[in-house]
Formats: structure tokens, sequence, C-alpha cells
């Protein structure tokens, strides 16, 4: 069996070794980019150095130097740059060994100075780019690494007096140097390099030894840390799981819940053991949970059903209650609004009968109410009842005795008072309700039919009247005595409808079985008459019979009822006023006739009376007149007085006439009704009398806008005559007012006309319409007396009246109206 | 023969006026020759030649008649609707002169073609004034219809 910390701890070694590995490698390419870093820095500042001696050599040493020894002279030790610099560094290497520093050119004054093949190309590089002027680079000497700093010096214009022309050379260095080592230079070009080169081994020795340390301390902190590890990693997983899965491997062994086979135990570590336990027992978690949840499901649908039973039974209990409420309420209810007195008795055992409950229809019958006597016995409630069947009958009934009791009784006390309908029965064991209705009112309605069909006898009786009534249904007629009488057959003779109508006048029969059809179809009363054959005499009797249809409450008729009267006196009497009638318009007729003919007559009077009446009068003027004309020498004064006289009475004969026929006209003339411009009547009239009687002085002052309904030519007679009159009347006026309008008198509208002439006496004033009749002297006002009986006829034609109101000098007015009746 | 356009017919029965009626036509210069016929039937048999005028020359019309309605036999009105039915008599000038005041005459009278209408007043002097009125109209003033052409 493996165990987790094989699993574990190899790898993990491995791993350990190679990060070791990688960090000691790591380690030695860093000392080893440090050692060239350092040979680096070294080399700068020797070549930093270089430049700096050889600057202060150039610069401060030369000039000085050059002042001493003269311009010719030259001293390398002490001016030359180079040399100084040289000597420098020569002292520098035997410290130093394998340092170099020099100063190399392709062309060096001091052949030492030549330039190796390195460096060569070196100064080739910087020829190529003149922009450069330094290079560092690794180069072999000699079989060892060296790092070489190479610096480029390039010519400058006043370096050119020793390194151009020679000839322009001091002669000290050309006598030194020769003429060919280090001139012919020009300005710009690379005459030279500085060159610093410092070995690389020495360097790196040096720091490998340091480095070692460093390696070999951190070896061993590594070390120390995995072992930290290890450790840890056992007591905290390794040694736990073992102790679980030896647990669970015991549990296997034994327990048959794991259900884990030894096999399934072996080569496998504490997590595959615990994982595969984990697995078995979510499983069998998860098989318990699935029954579980099927056992839950079970229950609660028992539950359900428990509850529904449950349920139903409450809801057929609480239907049951409401039922047994609803059918309490509708009992309470039928008592409580029952119009029948209700009373609840108990029996008790000394066998009193108390009163234990009343409805409100109770409380209704009696004045005093019976509430309040709750609790008393029956002899106390209806006192007037001791001692009477009535009690003992309630009591049978609550001993059970008797079943249900039904009788109508009488009562009155100082409480209740009317005829009822009683109801007695038992509800249960001793007791009893008792139920009163209150028939009062159809006892006394009953009475008063009594009365009243006692009443209806003796008026059929007395109005010699025959009630009879059909059965339509059973087709039985019902006659009283009134009617056998009067059909004349014995009264034990069975009526029916077709024996009646057996009795009638043929002629009849059809026409009255037609309008009492019609009757029963409407449902209305109908009256016929109709004539019969009397049974005992054969007389014919003239009837008039009513009939009446009573329905059932469905429309279908049962019954009609009637009366017949024999009214064959009325008829005779009514066919005596129809003959007398009748003459009597004959008579009428043959009078309108005589009438029509009298009037006429009249009309062929009056035409001869205007004619022929006139013509003599004609004559005795004309005559009269001829004689005065013809024979006036003849005649003296007197006679011709006379004759004036005659022919006067001649003129005055003829305006009588004349009036005469004008009233006689308006008598007969046709009335014709129309629209009158009342107003327009009164203004032509009134300008015709003005034009008459120009020199008159005349105001009249007729009211704007009245029409009324009559006949124009009547009213323009009767207008000219009133008119007329006020103008006549007012002649003795210097200035005559005549008014013309309606007015109202006793709240209806009457004309009036209007003067102030002369008027006259009211004591006179009924003779004022007569004909002939004047109220003043003819040598005052001339005139005929015709003129207002005229205006009468015609005023009365019209329907309506006319009076006056007037005062002696004190002016008259005449007021008339037209049609009165409306 | 005088013209007899100079010719008055007067139809009038009462000879108090035809006296009367005479005297006033004198009176007020009326040169004309007075017919007088006294009822309508002699007028009719003068106008149309019949009767006791039988043989008249009937082409002879008088210039005017003055005609009173009511007359003995046939009236004044019957005369008149006569004179105006008959095509050769239908111009002539018929003055109603009458003592009778009724619209209905009067109506009448306009209905059946009179010319005029005058009412014999009882007052004489009216009665004279009117002829003379009369006489200077229609026999001065007034143009006389031409004749009827006979045939």
């Amino acid at each position: 069996m493996r165990t987790i910390a094989t699993r574990f701890l190899l790898p993990f070694g491995v791993v350990a070794i190679l990060f070791s590995i990688f960090i000691f490698r790591e380690t030695y390419v860093t000392s080893q980019y440090h050692a060239n870093d350092r040979i680096g820095q070294q080399a700068a500042m020797a070549m930093e150095f270089n430049l700096a001696i050889r600057e202060y050599v150039s610069e401060t040493m030369h000039p000085i130097v050059q002042k001493i020894v003269g311009k010719e002279d030259y001293i390398p030790e002490m001016m030359s740059p180079m040399f100084v610099s040289q000597s420098v560094f020569e002292k520098v290497q035997k410290r130093f060994p394998g340092y170099i520093v020099r100063f190399i050119s392709d062309n060096p004054r001091n052949p030492a100075n030549q330039a190796s093949p390195q460096e060569l190309r070196a100064i080739d590089y910087f020829r190529r780019n003149p922009t450069v002027s330094q290079k560092t680079e690794q180069i072999q000497i000699n079989g060892q690494r060296y790092v070489a700093q190479f610096k480029a010096r390039r010519m400058k214009a006043e370096c050119l007096r020793c390194h151009g022309d020679p000839k322009d050379a001091p002669a000290a260095l050309v006598k030194q140097y020769g003429v060919t080592g280090g001139f012919h230079r020009e300005v710009g070009d690379v005459a030279g390099l500085d060159t610093v080169a410092i070995p690389v081994e020495a360097v790196v020795l040096a720091m490998a030894s340091e480095t070692s340390w460093k390696q070999m301390i951190m070896a061993m902190w590594l070390a120390f840390l995995f072992g930290l590890i290890i450790i840890a990693f056992h007591l905290v997983v390794s040694r736990r799981l073992s102790a679980m899965a030896r647990h669970i491997r015991e549990i296997a062994a034994t327990s048959e819940i794991s259900r884990m086979t030894p096999l399934e135990m072996d080569e496998r570590d504490e997590i595959d053991v615990l994982s595969v336990a984990f697995d078995k027992l979510f499983e069998q978690l998860r098989t318990m949970q699935t029954s579980l949840e099927q056992r839950v499901q079970e229950r609660t649908a028992d539950l359900a059903r428990a509850n529904d039973g449950l349920k139903q039974e409450i809801t057929e209990r609480q239907r049951a209650e409401e039922a047994l409420r609803q059918s309490e309420e509708k009992f309470r209810s039928i008592v409580e609004s029952s119009p029948a007195a209700m009373h609840f008795y108990r029996l008790e055992s000394d066998s009193r009968l108390v009163l234990t409950g009343t409805n409100p229809a109770a409380e209704r019958i009696s004045s005093g109410g019976h509430q309040n006597l709750v609790g008393k016995t029956i002899e106390e409630v209806f006192p007037n009842l001791r001692d009477t069947q009535v009690l003992e009958l309630h009591r049978k009934v609550a001993r059970g005795d008797l079943g249900p009791q039904a009788f109508e009784m009488p009562y009155k006390d100082e409480r209740v008072f009317g005829f009822y309908d009683v109801r007695v029965f038992r509800t249960g064991p001793g007791i009893i309700a008792s139920i009163l209705v209150d028939i009062t009112e159809r006892k006394q309605a009953e009475q008063e039919l009594r009365a009243y069909s006692h009443r209806l006898a003796l008026a059929t009786e007395a109005a010699v009247m025959g009630v009879w009534e059909w059965d339509v249904l059973a087709n039985a007629v019902t006659w009283d005595d009134r009617m056998f009488e009067m059909y004349g057959i014995p009264s034990t003779e069975t009526m029916t409808y077709q024996r009646w109508a057996e009795m009638m006048h043929a002629e009849d029969v059809t026409q009255v079985e037609r309008q009492l059809r019609r009757a029963v179809t409407e449902k209305k009363a109908g009256y016929f008459n109709f004539r019969i054959i009397r049974g005992n005499d054969g007389a014919v009797r003239h009837i008039q019979a009513a009939a009446s249809v009573i329905a059932d409450e469905r429309g279908q008729v049962t019954n009609v009822v009637g009366v017949n009267f024999d009214i064959t006196g009325r008829k005779l009497a009514e066919e005596e006023i129809r003959k007398l009638n009748t003459e009597l318009e004959q008579r009428v007729a043959d009078r309108t006739i005589q009438l029509a003919a009298a009037n006429r007559e009249l009309e062929s009077f009056a035409y001869s009376v205007s004619h022929d009446l006139t013509a003599p009068l004609r004559g005795i003027d004309g005559w009269s007149l001829a004689l005065m004309e013809d024979y006036s020498e003849r005649l003296d004064e007197r006679a011709r007085q006379y004759l004036g006289r005659i022919r006067a009475e001649t003129q005055r004969m003829a305006q009588l006439i004349d009036d005469l026929l004008k009233l006689s006209r308006v008598t007969r003339a046709e009335m014709r009704t129309n629209p009158v411009d009342m107003t327009g009547l009164a203004e032509s009239i009134a300008l015709r009398l003005q034009e008459d009687l120009p020199h008159r002085q005349l105001e009249f002052v007729i009211q704007p806008g009245l029409g009324d309904q009559g006949d124009e030519r009547l009213l323009r007679i009767a207008l000219t005559n009133l008119l007329g009159n006020a103008v006549k009347f007012t002649s003795k006026r210097p200035a005559a007012r005549i008014e013309f309008g309606l007015t109202h008198v006793k709240d209806r509208p009457a004309y009036f006309v209007r003067d102030n002439g002369a008027g006259f006496d009211m004591a006179f004033a009924k003779k004022l319409f007569g004909a002939f009749q004047r109220m003043h002297r003819a040598s005052e006002f001339p005139g005929t007396g015709i003129g207002l009986a005229t205006v009468q006829r015609i005023i009365q034609r019209h329907g309506g009246r006319i009076w006056a109101e007037a005062q002696v000098n004190q002016g008259a007015t005449f007021y008339f109206t037209l049609d009165e009746a409306s | 023969m005088s013209d007899t356009s100079e010719t008055i017919l007067l139809v009038e029965d009462n000879p108090s006026d035809v006296a009367l009626t005479q005297r006033a036509l004198q009176r007020v210069c009326i040169t004309s020759r007075l017919v007088v016929v006294e009822d309508g039937q002699e007028a009719l048999d003068y106008l149309f030649g019949s009767g006791m005028h039988a043989g008249r020359d009937i082409s002879q019309l008088p210039g005017l008649v003055l005609l009173d309605l009511k007359l003995p036999k046939v009236d004044g009105l019957e005369v008149l609707r006569r004179i105006r039915a008959n095509k050769r008599t239908r111009r002539l000038p018929v003055i109603v002169l009458t003592s009778s005041k009724e619209e209905q005459d009067v109506a009448a009278a306009y209905d059946l073609g009179a010319n005029s209408y005058i009412r014999k007043q009882v007052d004489f002097a009216q009665f004279d004034a009117a002829m003379k009125l009369v006489g200077a109209y229609w026999q001065g003033l007034n143009e006389p219809p031409p004749k009827v052409r006979s045939q």
C-alpha cells in the first residue's frame, strides 16, 4: 500500500533539488555578470586616469616647461602627455600585473606604441564611424581573456604643429623622433587609440571565492526549509489522513453499511479510501432521503384525505344547521308576519293553561296588548270566556283528549272586540297553539250582503224588475218570480237558455244572441231590447234587458247575470211621442213655408209701398208746384203758403216711407258675417258726414285698430245712423266732438258713440229705440224716429245689445255690443 | 219724317207721372218728340213693331228710352233685358227712371245694361232739375251710339 506521504514527498524532493540547481546556476551567471561589470568599471576608471594625466601634462606642464626650456627645446619626460601617462601606468602595472594601459597608433613616433591587429581593427571601426569615440569589447591577448576599452583620439587644428608637416614641428621633436612617426596627420583623422585592457581571470577568481561562501549558506537554508515542510506535512495532513483511512478500513471490515470490498481498500491511498467511503455514504444518504420523501408524501396524502373527509363533514353539518336555521327563520317569520293572532299555551300540572307567547298580530287584535299577559292563565287573557265551553275545549286539546279544533266565536271585553275564526291544536305534550283570525269584516260584509239582498229584492219588486242568472258552464238559468210573471209562465217551470230563446220574438233572436255573445266575448256589460210573446196571453211585450258578465280568475266566463224590464208601456208612450213629434215637425215645416210666403208677400208689399205710395206723393207735390208756378198771379199769399205746407207734408210722408222701408230692409236682409274693419268703417262714414256738412265744425275721435265680425252693410247703416244722430244733435254746438271707440262695461267690451250735443232725459230712455219715438221736437231737430229702431234691429240681428246714457245738454253716449253670446 | 233720334220713348203707366214728366221736359226746353207707352208690352211692341204698333217702321229707333220698372204686363227689367238681347236695339240708351230705391233693383238694372238709373224724387223741384240734366246730358253732351246695321 502506498501512503500519501510517499506519493507527495517523492516528487516534492525532486522539485526541490532541481530548484536548488537552478538557483546555484543563476548565482554563478550573475557573479560572471558582476565580474564583467566590475572589470568594465575598472577599465573606464583607468581610462579616465589616463586621460586626466595627459590633460594635465598637455595643458599645464607642457606650456610651463616650454617657457623654461625655450621654444625649440623639447623634453618628453615632462612635455609629452603620452610619455608621462605611459610612465605612470608602467608603475601601476607593476602593482597590478596584467593590466594594460597604453596609447597606440597605426603610425606611432615610438615604435612601442605600434597597434596590434585587434587595435588596428578598432581604429578602422572609428574611422568608418566618425561620430563614435568609445568602444568596449573582449579580446584575447596571449590566450588570456581581456576586457578592453578603446577611445578614439581625433586630430585637432592646434595639434597639427607637432603632428602635421614635420617642417612646422619643433626642431627637438624632429631631432628626437625623426620626420616619419607621428607626422602628416590631418584635422579629424583618427590619430590613435587610448587602450585600457584588464584581464578577466584575476577579477573572476577574486569574486568566486566570495560567492562560494554565499552558496554554501543558501544550500544549508534550503535543506532546513525542506525538512521543515516535510515534518509539517506529516504532522498536519499525512498522519491524520492515515488515521481516518485506518478507521474506515476497520469499519469496512466489520460493517455492512459501507459495503466496501476489502479489495477496494487495497492499493489505494487514504484520500481514495475516504472518497470511496464518502461516495458510498452519499449514495446511502440519497437512498434514505428518497425513501423518506416518499414516506412524507404518503403521509401527506393520508392527511389530505382525512382533512377532506373532515371538511365535508363540517360542510354537511353547516348545511344542516343552515337549513335548520332557515326553517326556523321561516317559521318564525310566518308566525311574526301572520295576520292571524297566535297564542301559545302550556298546560301546567294543576291544569292551568298559561300563556307562553304571542305574535305581533295578537298584539294588534287587542287594544291593550297581550305581551304583558305572558305568564297569565287563559282565563286572565280572555276573562269573558271563563266557564265557557271554549276554555274546556282548549284544555282537552292540550291534554290530547281532542284533536285540532276549529270554530267561530264572537268575543268582547275591554281589550278585544270582534268576531273570530279560532283554531286550536297541539304542538307538543301539554303545549297548544290557538290561532285567532279576525273575521269581523267578513261577518259584517255577510250581514251587509244580506241587508243588501233584501233591499235589492224590495227594489226589483217595486221596479217590476226581473232578475236572472245564467250559469254558462252548466247551462242552467235561474229566474226570480218577477221573471216568470213577466214572461207569463208558471214559476214551477225549469228554465234554460233555449226555453228563453224560444219565447223571444222570432225577428229579434238573431240580434239579441249576437249582442249577448259579444258581451260574453268582450266580458262587458250588455244592454238589449227585444220583444217576447207572453206565455199566458200571447201578447207581444217589449223587454229591456241588461247583462253583466262574471269571469273567474283565469278569465273564463262562468256566469252572466242581469235584469229584465217590461217596457211595453214606455214603448207605446215613446211611439206616441214620436208620432206627435212628426206632426209637430210637419206643422213647423208648414208654418215655415207660410212664413216664407208671408215674408215674400211682405217684400212685395214693401216694394209696392216704395213704388206705389211714393208715386201719388210725387203727383201731389208736382201738381202743387205746377199750381204755384202756373197760377201764381191768381193765388194770394195764404194760398201759396198752404201749397207750401202741402209740399212739406208730402216730403215728410216720403221721408217716413223711405225710413220705414229701410227698417223693413234691415229686418229682411240676409246676414253675411265677415271680418269688419270697424275703425275704417267709422272713418269713412265720418268723412262723408263732414263732406255733406262742410259748414259744420266737426271733430271726430275714432279709436284706431278696431275690428270685429259682422255684416258690414248692416253695420254701416247702424254706424251711419249713430254718427249721423251725433252730428244732428250737436248742431247747436259751435264745436262738435264725436267719439267712437271700444270700452269695457261690466268687464265686457262695448263700442260707444259719444257726442257733446243736446243729450236727452234719461226718464225717456226706454222709448229711445221704439219706432216713431222721438225725444225732441221736430222744429228743434228734424227726424222720423225710425233711425234708432233700425240701429237696434241691426245690433239685435248681430246678437248684441244697445243702450244709451245721456243728460240733457250734456251730450249722449250710445253703447252697443256685437254677438254677446261669444 | 222727323229724325227718330230726336224721339224720347217714355215707358210710364202713371198718367200723373207722364204729365209731370212731359211738363218737366217742356220746361227744360227739350225739343224732342215724346212718345209715351203705358206698359212694358206696349214698349216692346213699339220697339219691335208688333202688336198695337205692328207695321211701324222699326228702323226708326228712339234716341233715348226713359223706362219705369214697375209696369203692368211686362215689367221694366224684362223690357230692358229684351232690348239688350236684340241685336238691333242693344245699343239703345236706356235710362231707368223709377221711384224704387231698392238696391236689388239698381243692381239688376245695371246688370242688364241700363245706361243710367235715376230716382224719381217726391220733391218735384228736384225731379225737374233731374230732367233738365238728363236732357242736357243725353241729347246735348252724349254722343249717340252708331246704328246697328241690319243684316
